[in-house]
């Protein structure tokens, strides 16, 4: 009797697992036609509901055609959100020429080199590049950004030299089903249900959309619509989020020992394939506002890695005949300890100091 | 490899399910667990699989010996030396360099060098699982057992082997004798609630609340009274959450293969008490530390004055046990302390209302994890410094961490324990287990977190 008994019991078991999975495949498929439909961020091109954060990448690639078509660029600024208030209006008076700001969120010395090439494919002859250096963009210890992993275009432009995570299955991410699968597979997070359902409130109420913390202006410049409103109004607090910011750096740095080789490597080409397109390169190592260097420096291997870098900025100064600039430290651009909108980003006093330092030294 | 990342959940854990219930013998069986745990293993660093192969095959050889002994020295002898090999072990890895750290502000001159030494994850766990088990040999309590892959397997069983619950071998030895024998619907269906319930434990409520409270504590400077305090609330809360989350994950996991884990943690935070606390909280851990140390000492049978030693000292072990720093002994003799004194004043306070006792309890362990989380003493002096009134800090206070805090104490003391829950096992419970699972899945995918407990 004990054997039927097991086998009934064991098939209870296997009909039990199966409806856990069913159920939980449906589920899924359910949660991923959903996100599909509604495309909180503007990936599946669905269009049905308004994105709310378009990826930036992908933003600033728009920005660029708009921008090429109204003029041929002769300037590019490069880097990370740091460098992103860096204005192109400012360059332009001073030199003459137009300029774009490309800076990107999270830029690694490899987004740096996907747009430049990127925007050569487009036709554009650059006469400067402006390349802001955080020194985390050398990292090495940590995985390219998604965005720019999820970028046909940009990793199309980096080519044979595109980086990969450091998983097995990562040579698999080339293939379109795989790259499909991921994209959804990104979507399965509770932030994305979240903005799904903004989304859908937003286009049930349009007047209720709050006023976005970044916006861009035509040339790729920065405006933090919301802080510059605080400010206006008189409630803007720079510590309102301070220790959120600081360890958000931290770790950025989390298993950084050293400057990466291969980073070192697309910067280097980046420079190499510039000046021989007979574009002038200016590279400046991006500035923290001084709580956030003390902070690093207790908790980081920051003071050494901001060495390295500076090291690395001057042998390419040397072997390329690059313009360099160090301004890691706000007094080196005479800037203010009031002239941030958080621990890491400059705001617009300290961002034409910045510009004016580096036209001191004439691109 | 971690119970919640994408590898386990969606590649490590179906392939060895399949495995599993496809190997037919117990050998078979045996060898699925234990091939199966030290890739678990393996998956943080390969190398340390070695240490762990070390630690199992010298306690299996030693239980063989003691097995074999005829006399009672012989039997001790044997005993003796896997203990002392173990705790060499664990001494070194772990110990070591704090040891010659402290020596050297002592004594410069004799302390050793420090080395390089990684700590190899779960070894003060397996340690642990390793010596009760030739104890239990040696004492009688449990018969040694020839089966190499038996015995590996519970070493190395994935589910309980980097951060627990201690499992003694005699507890899961009827579970191993039996794993040939076919699945069972209640075992599965409850394995997957127990599995699914502590997923939501971590990955929504603990990991939400760490990630409000760690930006706080990493400038613990600045905090304000009311942040202090908060934070001292939220690391409570986080560090249930978290490690009874991974304990339910670990019962559900081994209810899945058979095999039946103990309970872990019974509502500590409803406690009258700081030895009800210990009755409650990390319960495979204080049965090990009262059966392996505090009754071995005497326990309570040799007047006040050796069982408040006996307190004292099992409970500094107990603390230095979750790591090399002087925090965690700190935490230990507070424990010790109050439980000497929860003693003392016993007639005193047994008129005192339960829900008085309840809430001066939740107290005395919140200010007992400000020490436990602190990187140091200087920083858990600063923290109950900021809470009991020092002045200093102007910190925000999150408007959300305090709504998570209120939704955790409120979850902590009205929702029962998961041992408590009535876990369905027909089909129709399927759905909800797979939609919480996928709810939960949601979090886990945002940002995968290390359990706390991994770097004990």
């Amino acid at each position: 009797m004990a054997e039927p008994r097991g086998a009934a019991e064991a098939g209870r078991a296997v009909k039990f697992l199966a409806a856990f999975l069913a159920a939980f495949t449906l589920a899924g498929v359910a949660y991923a036609a959903a996100i599909r439909i509604v495309d909180p961020y503007g990936e599946f091109g669905t269009g049905v509901f308004p994105p709310l954060e378009p990826d930036m990448r992908s933003e600033k690639m728009r920005l660029f055609r708009a921008y090429e078509a109204a003029g041929p660029p002769e300037g590019l600024i490069l880097g990370s959100s740091r460098s992103m208030k860096v204005s192109p209006r400012a360059l332009e008076r001073a030199t003459g020429r137009r300029f774009f700001n490309f800076a990107v969120d999270n830029a690694r010395a490899e987004d740096d080199l996907a747009i430049y090439r990127w925007v050569r494919a487009q036709g554009a002859r650059l006469a400067v590049v402006v390349i802001g250096l955080d020194v985390e963009a050398l990292h090495n210890d940590d995985r390219p950004e998604a965005s720019l992993l999820a970028s046909e275009p940009l990793m199309r432009a980096l080519g044979p030299e595109a980086p990969h995570g450091r998983g097995l299955l990562d040579p698999l991410r080339e293939f379109g089903p795989v790259r499909t699968f991921k994209r959804y597979k990104d979507a399965f997070t509770i932030r994305a249900l979240g903005d799904a359902v903004r989304s859908v409130g937003l286009s049930l109420r349009p007047a209720s959309r709050p006023l976005p913390l970044m916006e861009f202006e035509p040339d790729g410049y920065l405006r933090y619509r919301r802080w510059e409103r605080e400010r206006r109004e008189g409630t803007f607090r720079f510590d309102q989020d301070i220790e959120r910011c600081l360890t958000k750096s931290q770790a950025r740095f989390d298993g950084m020992t050293g400057l990466s080789a291969r980073r070192r490597a697309y910067l280097r080409q980046l420079v190499s394939e510039a000046r021989s397109d007979g574009t002038r390169v200016i590279v400046w190592i991006t500035s923290l506002h001084p709580l956030t260097t003390r902070y690093l420096a207790a908790h980081t291997a920051y003071p050494a890695l901001l060495a390295d870098t500076r090291a690395y900025e001057q042998a390419l100064a040397g072997e390329e005949k690059v313009a360099v600039f160090d301004f890691s430290r706000p007094e080196s651009y005479e800037g203010t300890a009031s002239g941030w909108y958080d621990c890491i980003h400059i705001d617009e006093s300290n961002a034409e100091r910045v510009t004016a330092a580096l036209l001191g030294g004439r691109p | 490899m971690v119970f919640n990342s994408n590898v386990f959940l969606f590649a490590f854990l179906p392939i060895v399910f399949t495995a599993f219930w496809l190997a037919r013998t117990k050998q078979q069986r045996y060898v699925v667990l234990t091939l199966s745990g030290y890739v678990f293993y393996g998956w943080w660093d390969w190398r340390f699989c070695s240490l762990l192969l070390f630690s199992s095959v010298v306690s299996f050889t030693a239980g063989l010996m003691i097995d074999r002994s005829a006399s009672t020295a012989g039997r001790r002898a044997w005993m003796l030396s896997a203990i002392t090999v173990d705790l060499g072990l664990l001494g070194f890895f772990k110990y070591y360099n704090f040891a010659a750290a402290n020596l050297a502000r002592l004594a410069p001159d004799w302390a050793p060098p420090a080395l390089a030494i990684v700590l190899p994850i779960g070894i003060s766990f397996y340690t642990f699982h390793t010596i009760s088990y030739v104890v239990d040999v040696a004492a009688g309590r449990v018969r040694a057992t020839h089966d190499v892959f038996e015995y590996l397997a519970y070493v190395s069983l994935f589910s309980q082997l980097v951060a627990g619950p201690i499992i003694r071998f005699r507890e899961i030895e009827d579970d191993l004798e039996r794993i040939d024998g076919p699945p069972r619907e209640d075992d599965l269906a409850r394995g997957i609630g127990f599995f699914v319930v502590g997923l939501v434990k971590k990955a929504i409520v603990a990991d939400s609340i760490a990630s409000w409270i760690d930006p706080m504590l990493a400038v613990h400077e600045s905090l304000s009274v009311g942040g202090a305090w908060l934070a001292a609330l939220g690391y409570s809360l986080q560090i249930y959450y978290d490690f009874s989350g991974y304990s339910d994950m670990a019962v559900g996991l081994g209810r899945m293969f058979g095999v039946h884990i103990p309970q872990n943690f019974n509502a500590p935070y409803r406690a009258v008490g700081i030895s009800d606390f210990w009755r409650r909280w990390h319960m495979s851990l204080s049965r090990w530390l009262r059966d392996y140390v505090y009754i071995p000492l005497g326990g309570s049978r040799r007047g006040e004055a050796r069982t408040c030693f006996n307190l004292l000292f099992t409970m500094a072990l107990c603390g230095l046990w979750h790591g090399a720093n002087w925090t965690f002994v700190a935490f230990g003799v507070y424990h010790g302390v109050l439980l000497v004194a929860g003693r003392l004043v016993r007639p005193a306070v047994a008129a005192v209302p339960g829900g008085v006792k309840r809430a001066a309890t939740f107290l005395l362990v919140v200010v007992g994890f400000v020490i436990f989380r602190s990187r140091d003493l200087g920083m858990a002096g600063e923290w109950l410094g900021r809470m009991f009134g020092r002045p200093g800090g102007e910190g925000a206070v999150p408007p959300s961490l305090v709504a998570w805090v209120a939704l955790g104490l409120t979850l902590v003391n009205v929702v029962p324990e998961t041992w408590d829950l009535r876990f369905g096992t027909r089909l129709r419970w399927a759905p909800l287990y797979a939609t919480a699972f996928l709810f939960a899945y949601l979090f886990v995918n945002l940002q995968q977190t290390v359990f706390l407990y991994y770097q004990f």
